[in-house]
């Protein structure tokens, strides 16, 4: 089996005791993540992208359905799953290179170990220099690759990132992309990419799930026809342009589906 | 330069009020108001026989011994009370009932509890502090960031790693707020059970000279309780920043 997580007709439904009203955050959702494939969930606001992220991270199980990592049912998060989340969650009390250990510490590893491997990881996302510097002393770019420095030590077989660049400016947002494409030929992980900017899950991914709201779900599926390794020039090529029209076409034609179904 | 500002508005804010107090002197009799220098050679005198130093070292041994007993009482119950939301609220309700009884008259009973030696006193401090400092943990550790828990157990970190690795830094500013408004509530009860029930402290020095209508020590005691309540304030400021540089402390 190659697959690395499979959601199996995953259906969440939140409960609001207090006013008797449920919301269906998602409903019947089914796919599976390759090994080495990187997924993109794009769709608009409260389709439920981050509750999918949620389940495989094991912050909170399915209401109905199944969730399996590797074959086996996800309980309870793991460090097999790294997370990156929107706003970074780094320790600000910590260091940048004792947030990147932190994996190894409550591990047991002594400083001794730990120290060399978390310089390896400060080097290897470009941080040399930074080591001592505390969190709130970065930029939002420089958090946001402490924090996936952070999961990668601990070699995840699945990094999942819940719009991990949609706080930074243009600019960055685009180095970060070409960063974040490098950074995988060179660990080859399984990736779970949440965004809603169209570019950025074309430039990401192999695969694209278009989701849909009330109830949220998958309504496409896409292949990015893009070859690997992936650069910023491709944005501008004659695939992307196809695949990108076909997305818009697709999230169009479902938006006016919800605009009739409003009235 | 700011610093520099500082002291200069300190100093002068000080000098009007000296003066304010000297011209005062020349309306009302000494047994009214004793002068600044009338007050200051009682302070002089006092300290020479050993009386004032005694009476300071007593208050601050109660003030400290009690507060620090709360600190660390209070802060292990506000966390366990901010994490668990069921023991939250069972606890609120009578937090919020207490919070209206004001420890001072809490002495008598302590007296009697606990006689009239220091642990009646200690304990009326622990009380105090307990209470501000549980309340303020409490807070913070309720409001820790979700994500920054969730960040950790996917990192791998065990319940007891998260608590101590994430819950606590989180709630050390909150903590912090807690200590020192502890701090501050508890020199004011101590001047008041020391006024009430006590054979040392500067509160006893107060209430000793009303008695015998010793208006000049009651003056000094007046000077030295502002200037200690003042250093333990700055000193637990300044103590607590340089601490907890990098955990975002107000
Ligand atoms: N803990 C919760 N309790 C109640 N409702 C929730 C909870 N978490 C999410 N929801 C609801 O579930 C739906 C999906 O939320 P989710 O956060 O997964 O959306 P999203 O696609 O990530 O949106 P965004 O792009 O804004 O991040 C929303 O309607 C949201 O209000
Ligand atoms: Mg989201």
């Amino acid at each position: 089996m190659t697959e690395k997580v499979r959601l199996e007709r995953v259906t969440k439904i939140f409960e609001d005791p207090r006013q008797g009203r449920e919301t269906v955050a998602l409903k019947d959702v089914s796919f599976g993540i390759e090994d080495r494939e990187t997924v993109a969930l794009l769709g608009p606001s409260g389709c439920g992208k981050t509750t999918i992220l949620n389940i495989i991270a094991g912050f909170i199980l399915p209401t109905e359905g199944k969730a399996l990592i590797e074959g086996r049912p996800i309980t309870k998060p793991g460090p097999e799953r790294g997370v990156v989340f929107q706003e970074h969650f780094l320790f600000h009390w910590l260091t940048v290179e004792d947030n990147i250990a932190f994996a190894l510490k409550v591990r047991g590893v002594s400083r001794k170990e730990f120290l060399p491997r978390a310089h390896e990881f400060v080097k290897r996302v470009g941080l040399t220099g930074f080591e001592r510097h505390y969190p709130d002393e970065l930029s939002g770019g420089m958090r946001q690759r402490v924090s996936i420095a952070r999961v990668l030590i601990n070699n995840p077989e699945i990094l999942l990132m819940d719009e991990p660049f949609a706080a930074l400016d243009a600019q960055t947002r685009l180095l970060m992309q070409e960063w974040l494409l490098k950074l995988w030929e060179e660990h080859q992980m399984s990736m779970l990419f949440i965004t809603h900017d169209v570019d950025e899950a074309i430039l990401m991914a192999d695969r694209i799930f278009l989701m849909g709201v009330q109830p949220g779900r998958i309504i496409h599926e896409l292949k990015v026809p893009l070859p690997r390794p992936r650069a910023r020039t491709m944005l501008t090529s004659q695939a992307f342009m196809e695949t990108k029209a076909g997305c818009l076409d697709l999230i169009a034609k479902e938006s006016a589906k919800i605009f009739e179904h409003r009235g | 330069m700011r610093i520099g500002g500082t002291i200069a508005i300190y100093t002068l804010s000080v000098a009007i009020f000296l003066v304010a107090w000297w011209g005062f002197t020349f309306v009302f009799p000494p047994i009214f108001l004793p002068s600044p220098l009338a007050t200051t050679l009682k302070a002089v005198e006092i300290t020479r026989t050993g009386e004032l130093p005694w009476n300071i070292v007593m208050s601050l041994f109660r003030v400290l011994s009690g507060w620090a007993l709360g600190a660390v009482v209070g802060s292990f119950l506000g966390v366990v009370m901010g994490r668990l939301p069921w023991v939250r609220a069972l606890a609120l309700p009578v937090l919020e009932y207490f919070r209206f009884v004001p420890p001072v008259t809490l002495v008598t009973l302590f007296i009697i509890w606990f006689g009239f030696g220091e642990e009646s006193k200690i304990v009326l401090i622990f009380y105090t502090a307990v209470f501000i400092v549980v309340v303020n943990t409490m807070a913070g550790a309720a409001s820790v960031r979700e994500g920054a828990i969730r960040a950790a157990r996917s990192l791998g970190a065990t319940g007891t790693q998260v608590l101590f690795r994430v819950v606590v830094p989180e709630t050390v500013p909150y903590m912090v707020t807690g200590l020192q408004l502890a701090l501050s509530n508890a020199f004011m009860t101590i001047v008041a059970a020391e006024m009430l029930a006590a054979k040392s402290g500067v509160g006893f020095m107060i209430w000793d000279a009303q008695v015998y209508t010793k208006t000049e020590r009651m003056f000094v005691a007046f000077v030295t309780l502002s200037l200690m309540g003042f250093c333990l304030d700055r000193s637990v400021h300044a103590l607590s920043r340089r601490m907890f540089v990098h955990y975002r402390v107000v």
